[in-house]
């Protein structure tokens, strides 16, 4: 038990001490080991990450922050924190990316999902990933994770606002598949349909990552 | 201003390829060292002469494999003296260069090779070759992959032996400025990478650019070390600058071995990106903290810094100067090591630097010169010269070229180091061009009184007033929202006469304030004319305003009376800010900023 107990924290919490959803992170984490041979940990973002996703921010790049927010504050308020871990499940989604190999295994990226009130058929998507783990392939494996999921809970469009400056995110859903206009100044709205099932996902985004050549997956500032 | 023309440029020789001054140095000045690179740590010299009969050889070995005028053939290599042998060989023989990056995919291979239909392709690594075994398929025009570690070049010797020095030399006769040199590809916004044409004429033209910039700082004896990939067009022509002028161009082995071989090499020159020369500061200033002396290492920066911007001011106070004389012999020699000890001057691009860099590196003895440019354009445009040097812009144009400031803000360029444009690529080359000829750099930027360009922002994410003036919002919100009080700002003033923001107070941080100014218990929207309040917000935009010419400068302000919300989608569900959509709930209180 006590073996476990700390493997189940790093899932994002422990039945033992009955502080999270833990068979929600058990029933839908995965380990993806990434080009570069590093193994990573994708779960559902979970309330006790709490920390995690505020030092993570204040690790954020201004460029980064700008790319994820459109505007680059120094950290996220508690209100901010309390909105982005409101999560249940459905209607708003994140997923979380944790890199196993090293110290620690910090928290590196998040993507997450939010259902348009509207249209229950459309979701807004966000990722983003630290700067010093970007270009690695992990930004598209939180967004493919989260479109698979996506698919089983009725959503059959993301709608993404992505900075034109934001290149590498715009070609990579480009090629995705993604419909790209232009929306406000400095602001392309982008809209992806997501295939019916996660192999479909899995196999469209399969081959988008061999046209992503490493030397710009290096300048990749992960998607939006 | 909205138009700067460069200095004069004399057209060139229609003889005037790239291959000129190596051949003539190898026959004027024969025992000259022009190049060098590294064997078990040791530093090997190579001579204008052997260096010019490699090549040669090398080109006859090309001539023999069947490459026949206007032929591509592919390098795929990291930065290496190989590099420029073959790229030089390639020319010789008639044929075109084209860069493939060392860490390029597989499908990006295969689409260089079969866009391009080169004919040949060479690899360093038995890797890369693997990779192109892979898609050779694909690519049925490529005949073969020679691999630089198995002795491509000693193979093509070999090949070359029994082709004729008329022959070769005929092929050299016959090149002009206006074949192409090279194609190199570059990922733009839609589809796949674009080959962006270059001519001997092109490059060489931008060879001569950046000489005239850089004459007055080259001495006899320069000695640059390249560590940047070649297939990048900013190494490309400060590689192609050196063997023009004769500086010894040492090929460093890789970018982690840079700490052990610039004090071999001892570089007067460099070029580089600004992350580099952060990276230096950041671990000389760690080093410091470490050793216990951070508080003088941070305090000579300042000095440093002080007495660049004090210089560049046109006045250096004494008690700068003493200061920084002391923290010369205590400091900045030590730092100066860190590159060798020579080192006088750098080139930075691919992003900029930062004024407090650039004047902290003046102020150590090493002047950086930042420029601009793209691979479409040679890639130069601007460069900051010795007498023309102004920290925190891109310099002026080169000799040549006009920048034009497009209505929109984009920068606009014009000049014979400026491609004709993609290959088999109209849709792309005609997009790229207006309708009067000037390429589309897609940046923003201004030209400030004395004509230099200083990059402000990319395509579209930009406010124009009604006097014309571009403003980039972003740089702006950025200081203001660094105030603790500040939770988001908007910066409007598009088509009006000046540039306001609405400010969103942090409810968090409000709480405290509120507490402390005896306003307990009240809200935001309570105070929004309250003078402390404004006094405090006052502070914040005029931090953002010190950035910022008068004409972009934030007139005035209001307080919103509430931070911006998702319910009325001034934040998307994902919590980005949506200016158009603020500026829509708040046109009233815009309304009344600028009717007051």
């Amino acid at each position: 038990m006590e073996a476990d107990h700390g493997s189940l924290a790093r899932l994002g919490g422990c039945a033992a001490c009955g502080s999270e959803p833990t068979w929600l992170a058990e029933e839908k984490s995965r380990i993806y080991t990434l080009r570069d041979g590093s193994r990573l940990l994708v779960r559902p973002l979970l309330a006790s990450d709490r920390a995690s996703l505020g030092i993570g921010y204040e690790q954020m790049s201004e460029g980064s922050r700008r790319r994820r927010f459109f505007a680059a504050g120094a950290h996220l308020s508690e209100r901010e924190l309390d909105y982005l871990l409101d999560l249940d499940y459905d209607d708003r989604y994140a997923f979380a990316a944790f890199a196993l190999d090293d110290d620690g295994a910090p928290g590196v990226g998040v993507a997450r999902y939010i259902r348009d009130r509207e249209d229950p058929g459309l979701a807004e998507i966000a990722a983003t990933v630290l700067d010093e783990y970007q270009g690695r392939g992990i930004g598209t494996r939180l967004v493919t994770e989260l479109a698979a999921e996506a698919t089983q809970h009725g959503i059959a469009t993301f709608v993404a606002h992505v900075l034109w400056e934001n290149e590498p995110a715009l070609e990579l859903l480009r090629d995705a598949g993604a419909r790209v206009a232009p929306e406000e100044p400095g602001i392309a709205r982008i809209e992806l349909d997501l295939p019916e099932d996660r192999a479909e996902v899995e196999a469209r985004v399969a081959e988008m990552l061999t046209r992503i050549t490493p030397h710009l997956g290096a300048r990749a500032r992960d998607l939006t | 201003m909205d138009e700067m023309r460069g200095p004069d440029l004399a057209p060139l020789a229609r003889e005037a390829h790239l291959l000129q001054p190596v051949l003539e140095r190898a026959q004027t000045n024969p025992d000259r060292v022009v190049a060098g690179y590294f064997e078990d740590g040791a530093l090997v010299d190579v001579t204008a002469k052997e260096f010019a009969d490699r090549v040669m050889t090398m080109a006859k070995g090309l001539i023999a494999s069947g490459v026949a005028t206007g032929d591509r053939v592919a390098i795929m290599s990291h930065t290496r003296i190989e590099w420029p042998l073959f790229d030089y060989a390639i020319l010789a023989a008639g044929g075109v260069t084209v860069p493939i990056y060392e860490t390029s995919s597989a499908e990006q291979v295969q689409w260089i090779l079969s866009d391009s239909e080169a004919v040949m392709l060479v690899v360093e690594t038995a890797e890369m070759r693997a990779i192109y075994d892979s898609v050779a398929d694909a690519a049925p025009l490529c005949r073969e992959a020679l691999v630089i570690d198995d002795g491509a070049a000693g193979e093509l010797t070999t090949r070359g032996e029994h082709v004729d020095d008329d022959d070769l030399g005929a092929r050299i006769g016959r090149i002009t400025i206006d074949d192409l040199a090279t194609i190199i590809y570059t990922s733009g916004t839609t589809g796949r990478p674009k080959g962006c044409v270059l001519t001997h004429g092109n490059l060489r033209t931008n060879v001569l650019q950046n000489l005239d910039a850089l004459q007055s700082m080259l001495g006899e004896d320069e000695r640059s070390l390249l560590f940047l990939p070649l297939a990048h067009s900013l190494a490309k022509i400060i590689m192609l600058v050196g063997f023009e002028y004769g500086i010894d161009v040492v090929f460093a082995t890789t970018i982690e071995r840079l700490q052990q071989e610039l004090p071999v090499a001892k570089p007067t020159m460099v070029v580089s990106v600004p992350r580099v020369f952060e990276k230096i500061f950041n671990a000389a200033e760690h080093k410091a903290r470490a050793e216990h002396k951070g508080a003088i290492f941070e305090h000579s920066a300042k000095i440093a810094t002080k007495w660049s911007t004090e210089q560049a001011e046109g006045h250096v106070h004494a008690w700068t100067n003493f200061e920084h004389t002391i923290y010369g012999k205590l400091v900045y020699a030590k730092l100066q090591e860190v590159f060798g000890g020579e080192l006088r001057f750098a080139f930075s691009g691919g992003g900029p630097l930062g004024e407090r860099l650039t004047h902290f590196y003046n102020g150590i003895g090493v002047k950086v010169f930042e420029g601009y440019g793209l691979t479409e354009t040679s890639p130069t445009l601007t460069v900051n010269r010795e007498d023309a040097w102004t920290p925190g812009t891109v310099g002026r144009p080169v000799a040549g070229t006009t920048i034009r400031i497009a209505p929109d803000g984009e920068i606009l360029a014009k000049g014979p180091q400026v491609f004709s444009g993609y290959w088999h690529n109209d849709l792309a080359t005609a997009e790229t061009f207006d309708d009067e000829g000037w390429f589309k750099t897609g940046d923003i930027g201004v030209l400030d009184d004395d004509g230099f360009l200083r990059i402000t922002g990319r395509k579209k994410e930009l406010i124009v007033t009604a006097a014309g003036k571009n403003v980039a919002p972003a740089p702006l919100e950025d200081r203001i929202r660094a105030h603790e009080l500040v939770s988001q700002a908007v910066v409007v003033g598009d088509g009006k006469p000046f540039i306001a923001a609405m400010i969103a107070i942090d409810e968090e941080a409000f709480a405290d304030w509120a507490a402390h100014h005896a306003q307990p218990g009240l809200a935001v929207a309570d105070l929004v004319d309250d003078p402390d309040l404004r006094a405090e917000i006052q502070k914040a935009v005029d931090e953002a305003n010190l950035s910022v010419s008068h004409a972009e400068a934030i007139k005035r302000f209001v307080i919103l009376p509430h931070d911006l919300t998702i319910d009325a989608g001034e934040l998307t569900p994902t919590l980005k800010v949506r200016r158009a959509i603020v500026e829509k709930t708040y046109a009233h209180l815009i309304d009344a900023l600028y009717n007051s």
